[in-house]
């Protein structure tokens, strides 16, 4: 895998306690040489955030399955980027916000984002479990500091499959 | 009022609201499943406690991380430390951050620009 700059694969349920085991060895993987321990934790909110995200807002192809599953991978791009990489089912339904939302998101520069940010926690509406889906992608652009990449498979009439792509760099 | 403590799990934080040992601290990491779960107590706490609080009130945060659906809770907690502090009792905030966190550093200097309060922001 290392070849390949594969540092984690992940694919199965994803749950919390599968969140913290997955966290858990990226702990472990992501530690090359001259990494400093600001970048191990920016790239460590990467992935908290983005498997949190699959757990919250992926659908399944059964509305009645509870079981959400995913997709996870933690790569690099060297010698300048580690890539996190979610994919999950979405409702087509959700595709058009969504894209809105991270389109809105990449077309801000890091001052625009943070006052993103600082709006979008001072607003009561997104309180509930599902809600901050907004503040995380902000959060994520921000200690990215690039563009977020994402993509749309067609599955069927109801679902497509999302996958997001954040970089982080290790300069 | 009574004591709330709340030991550290692998995804909530420890949170020890003291008032008798004058001892406010939140410390640890937050990413639970449910935010609102887990911090609606500590909140409706904070309110009860704002009716009738101790003169002074020295409150510590002390996060390694925190998500972001957590990080509106906090904000909700410091909007509470803020009916403190306008309401003529002595509120004290410090913010602690690990050398070169930069994350943690700059979550503190943004709760003080969009809550209004002064928060001490401390390395450790």
């Amino acid at each position: 895998m290392r070849s390949n700059n594969l540092l984690l694969v992940y694919e199965g349920e994803f749950t919390q306690e599968v969140v913290l085991n997955v966290l858990s060895m990226a702990e472990g993987n992501i530690s090359g040489d001259g990494d400093t321990s600001s970048l191990k934790k920016g790239v460590f909110n990467v992935i908290t955030e983005v498997l949190q995200n699959v757990c919250k807002h992926a659908d399944e192809l059964n509305p009645d399955n509870k079981v959400i599953s995913g997709l996870f991978v933690i790569g690099e791009d060297p010698p300048d980027n580690y890539i996190v990489t979610s994919g999950n089912l979405i409702l087509n339904n959700k595709i058009g916000p969504l894209r809105s939302r991270i389109d809105e998101i990449n077309s801000m520069d890091i001052i625009g984002l943070n006052n993103f940010y600082d709006i979008e926690i001072t607003n009561d509406e997104n309180v509930s479990y599902k809600g901050g889906a907004r503040l995380g992608l902000i959060d994520l652009a921000i200690k990215s500091g690039q563009k977020l990449e994402y993509n749309f498979i067609p599955v069927n009439k109801k679902v497509s499959f999302y996958s997001l792509q954040v970089r982080v760099s290790k300069k | 009022m009574e004591l709330l403590k709340l030991e550290a799990t692998e995804d909530t934080p420890q949170v020890i609201l003291d008032p008798a040992n004058k001892k406010f601290q939140i410390s640890g990491r937050s990413l639970p499943e449910d935010p609102t779960e887990f911090y609606d107590p500590i909140i409706k706490w904070l309110d009860d406690y704002c009716l009738n609080p101790n003169p002074k009130t020295n409150f510590d945060f002390k996060l390694e991380y925190f998500n972001t659906a957590s990080s509106k809770q906090i904000y909700k907690i410091f909007l509470r430390l803020k009916n403190l502090m306008d309401n003529n009792h002595e509120l004290n905030i410090c913010w602690y951050y690990q050398d070169g966190d930069t994350s943690i550093q700059q979550a503190g200097e943004r709760y003080m620009r969009v809550v209004g309060v002064q928060i001490k922001l401390a390395k450790y």
